[in-house]
């Protein structure tokens, strides 16, 4: 990981579209502003894991389709 | 080109069904390529990956359980979807089922899966700040509905 100092409103160009700012610095948060083009998603790492943690967790799913299907319909029918 | 599937062995299907999603999914990076499988009668759907019978997901419809539900579409612009307008976007949400017990099975209404059915493209879209949850319970007693800003 490469690790730069930047004091509030100094920046770090990453490639030629990314800029990360720092917005504010209050006690142990860090306010980042972050300008990149439309296409590159920017989420906050926790979310990020999360999202894929649960993809790979619906992944494994064993159960066929038309089982689940079954099951579906029988509760409409309670 | 024939594909092998998780629940239908071996398809057959056309290049214009194929679904490319330049960025694959979160925890799926290199697996851009997927068909939406589903059977009008059936209440979930199948996306499966082309290149592999895994992964394939089961989804449905959010609007099913959320008929007020919403995406951001400037959102989804920025996932490379080119979409020309609201009427071109396919919604689906994966469905999770714990192993052996699908009645607590969870469908997933933060990170939709936006599809361009015109352009035949598709990604997941994260919105945490809309508020929707990431485990809905499918299987509820009362009638669903999800109020946005509900956790």
């Amino acid at each position: 990981m490469l690790v730069l100092t930047r004091k509030v409103n100094e920046s770090i160009m990453i490639g030629d579209d990314v800029k990360i700012t720092v917005v504010e610095v209050r006690g142990d948060q860090v306010k980042l502003g972050i300008t990149a083009p439309k296409q590159i998603a920017v989420h906050r790492e926790e979310i990020f894991l999360e999202i894929q943690k649960e993809n790979i967790k619906a992944a494994e799913s064993k159960i066929h389709l038309n089982e689940l299907d079954k099951i579906w319909k029988d509760r409409e029918k309670k | 080109m024939k594909i092998k599937t998780k629940f239908y062995n071996e398809l057959e299907v056309l290049d214009e069904d194929v679904l490319v999603f330049p960025q694959g999914l979160p925890g799926f990076p290199d697996r851009k390529r997927f068909v939406y499988l589903h059977d009008k009668e059936a209440f979930f759907g199948c996306l499966q990956s082309c290149d592999n019978p895994e992964p394939a997901f089961v989804v449905i419809s959010p609007f099913t359980v959320c008929p007020e539900y919403q995406v951001d579409l400037d959102k989804a612009a920025t996932t490379e979807l080119r979409l020309d307008g609201a009427e071109d976007a396919l919604l689906l949400a994966i469905v999770t089922i714990p192993p052996g017990r699908p009645r607590e099975a969870t469908v997933n209404l933060q990170a939709p899966l936006v599809i361009n059915t015109a352009r035949r493209r598709g990604a997941q879209v994260i919105m945490p700040e809309a508020g929707y949850p990431l485990r809905f319970r499918l299987w509820k007693e009362e009638p669903t509905r999800v109020a946005k800003g509900k956790k």
